[in-house]
């Protein structure tokens, strides 16, 4: 029922965990339960049924059938994308003081070496990218526009550091394994 | 510029960088070259040492005989193993401290960092040895007072021996860096990054080429410590390094005060020796003006291989560019111009008389800030 009624009241929009049992007490799901039938009448008793759900706005429901928004309408999940102008890779090279120092390697323009370097302040990092910051850390910076599902544009530039996977047992041990057979069967004089 | 190879009987040092890096080949005699470092040039984006001799009409596989790696801070193995795969004759040295299964077991960590456009900052040297190991090559491990190399005096046109010794680094630097390089080891659970780059250069080999009478000294990056048993002052006190006084100095260190110590002008080079040095556009950039005057006190024939022109950064659209404003951040490009010092002497009736060039946008020291 929670997925019909989604789709009845175009709440495709909430994720599972908003549209949950939370928000259906008894008393609510009775009259929205009454609401869709009278709905349904209206509309000649269509099913509705999550796969093939056709979506009904507000105003072709009788007057005392009321869409219920779950949660604040104003905080649907907002989608935006991303129009990249310029993208590097970089890594930091230096921490020094407010400032990380980083080398780039533009891959717009197809670059596979670092050619470039650049200071960035810290305080634009956001809090989880700072638990990220040390030498050797490797980032992706994007220079581009910004869309929102409004049609909102605007031009951002977005440093976000990698979360790159750990280090397994497996690595390392695999490393060992290649230092020890570099030492053994090299030619050392 | 003169493209043809040098007299069979004639010495050339060429100091080549940065660019990306800088890199010195030395003929020794008889088409025999030697290869310090390695760096790719910022025009063609090759590996500027194999691609030097294919202009002079000579084949790296068969006239390298002997390549030397000071240390494996990024801007000195650019290249490394393209060179390393084309020189198939050539021994190859590395300072000891590198070949210990401690230092090979943490690259051999960061190359596991796979995915970076940028390398794992371990691959160049990891891909060199692996050549090395996978084409049987002769290789050699550097501490100080080491011969790496020895050519008598009869297989050289010029009739004189010649010997390349490794000066540094020394044994207490080795157990030095025995021990840095454990805070460098990857642990379990920790997130993969590149290899970070290393502040210090103590494992760098400066190396002694004697020909003859004639003697050069390259300081590759090493810097003073103001230990007796480190940096230079070790190299001086040593009583097992080679004897006689050099006249040529490769400037350790793009000329920095780091790398600057007194009683190696007193003690290892001659009066006035010719000096080269390769500048570095980081921060500030080096060599400073006060180096330059320092080093202009010692040397009247002093070079360097590029001025402070940086490779022009790319202009981005307008877009980019106005982005780049508001948030503040400046990019520079991080790869000078590659530039050539060359100097041959006038054989073997002339060995001490020395033709200086100044390629591709090299200059002479008093000029480089101006520049």
């Amino acid at each position: 029922m929670a997925i019909a009624l989604r789709h009845f009241y175009n709440l495709e929009s909430f994720a599972d965990n908003e549209v949950n049992q939370t928000y259906f007490p008894d008393a609510i799901k009775n009259k929205l339960e009454l609401n869709r039938q009278a709905a349904s009448a209206v509309i000649g008793q269509q099913q509705v049924d999550a796969p093939t759900a056709q979506r009904f706005d507000a105003k072709d429901l009788p007057g005392d059938v009321k869409p219920i928004w779950i949660g604040d309408p104003n905080a649907q999940a907002i989608r935006v994308s991303l129009q990249p102008l310029q993208e590097w890779e970089g890594y930091v090279v230096e921490l020094a003081g407010d400032n990380f120092t980083a080398k780039l390697v533009d891959r717009t323009a197809g670059q596979s070496s670092e050619e470039e370097i650049a200071e960035f302040p810290i305080a634009d990092l956001s809090e989880n990218d700072r638990k990220l910051l040390r030498p050797g850390a490797v980032f992706r910076w994007v220079i581009g526009y910004q869309r929102s599902i409004g049609g909102q544009r605007r031009r951002v530039s977005q440093l976000v550091f990698r979360r790159m996977p750990s280090w397994s047992r497996r690595d390392l041990s695999r490393a060992k394994a290649r230092a020890k057979d570099l030492i053994d069967n090299i030619n050392w004089e | 510029m003169i493209v043809s190879a040098p007299d069979h009987n004639q010495i050339e040092i060429s100091v080549i960088g940065p660019g990306y890096g800088e890199s010195i080949l030395i003929h020794i005699g008889s088409g025999r070259w030697i290869v310090i470092d390695s760096c790719i040039n910022s025009h063609d984006k090759s590996p500027a040492a194999p691609s030097y001799l294919t202009t002079l009409g000579l084949d790296p596989a068969e006239c390298v005989h002997l390549i030397v790696t000071t240390h494996w801070h990024d801007d000195h193995i650019r290249g490394l193993s393209a060179l390393v795969r084309a020189c198939k004759s050539a021994k190859f040295c590395l300072a000891a401290a590198l070949t210990t299964q401690e230092f090979l077991e943490t690259l051999a960590s960061y190359d596991e960092a796979h995915g970076l456009v940028s390398g794992s900052g371990a691959s160049e040297i990891m891909s060199t040895l692996q050549i090395v190991r996978d084409e049987g090559r002769r290789a050699a491990r550097v501490v100080a007072d080491t011969r790496l190399y020895q050519c008598p005096g009869t297989d050289l046109a010029h009739g004189q021996s010649c010997e390349i010794w490794g000066l540094s680094p020394s044994a207490k630097q080795f157990d030095l860096s025995l021990r840095a390089i454990g805070n460098l080891m990857p642990q379990p659970t920790e997130a993969k990054r590149r290899a970070p780059e290393q502040g210090r250069n103590d494992l760098s080999i400066a190396a002694w080429i004697s020909i003859g009478d004639l003697a050069i000294l390259l300081g590759a990056d090493l810097e003073e410590r103001n230990d007796p048993e480190l940096g230079w002052t070790a190299i001086i006190s040593s009583s097992s390094r080679p004897p006689g006084k050099a006249s040529f100095f490769k400037i350790p260190h793009h000329g920095s005060f780091n790398g600057h110590c007194g009683a190696v002008w007193d003690d290892l080079l001659v009066s006035r020796p010719t000096t080269v040095l390769t500048p570095w556009n980081r921060g500030r950039g080096l060599p400073l003006q006060s180096d330059i005057e320092r080093i202009r006190s010692h040397s009247d024939a002093a070079f360097a291989t590029t001025t402070f022109k940086a490779n022009p950064v790319r202009r981005r659209v307008p877009a980019v560019e106005k982005q780049l404003r508001e948030v503040g951040v400046k990019i520079k490009s991080d790869v000078l111009r590659t530039g050539h010092v060359r100097l041959r002497n006038g054989g073997t009736k002339n060995a001490n008389t020395w033709c200086v060039e100044m390629l591709e946008g090299s200059c002479h020291l008093d000029t480089l800030i101006a520049a």
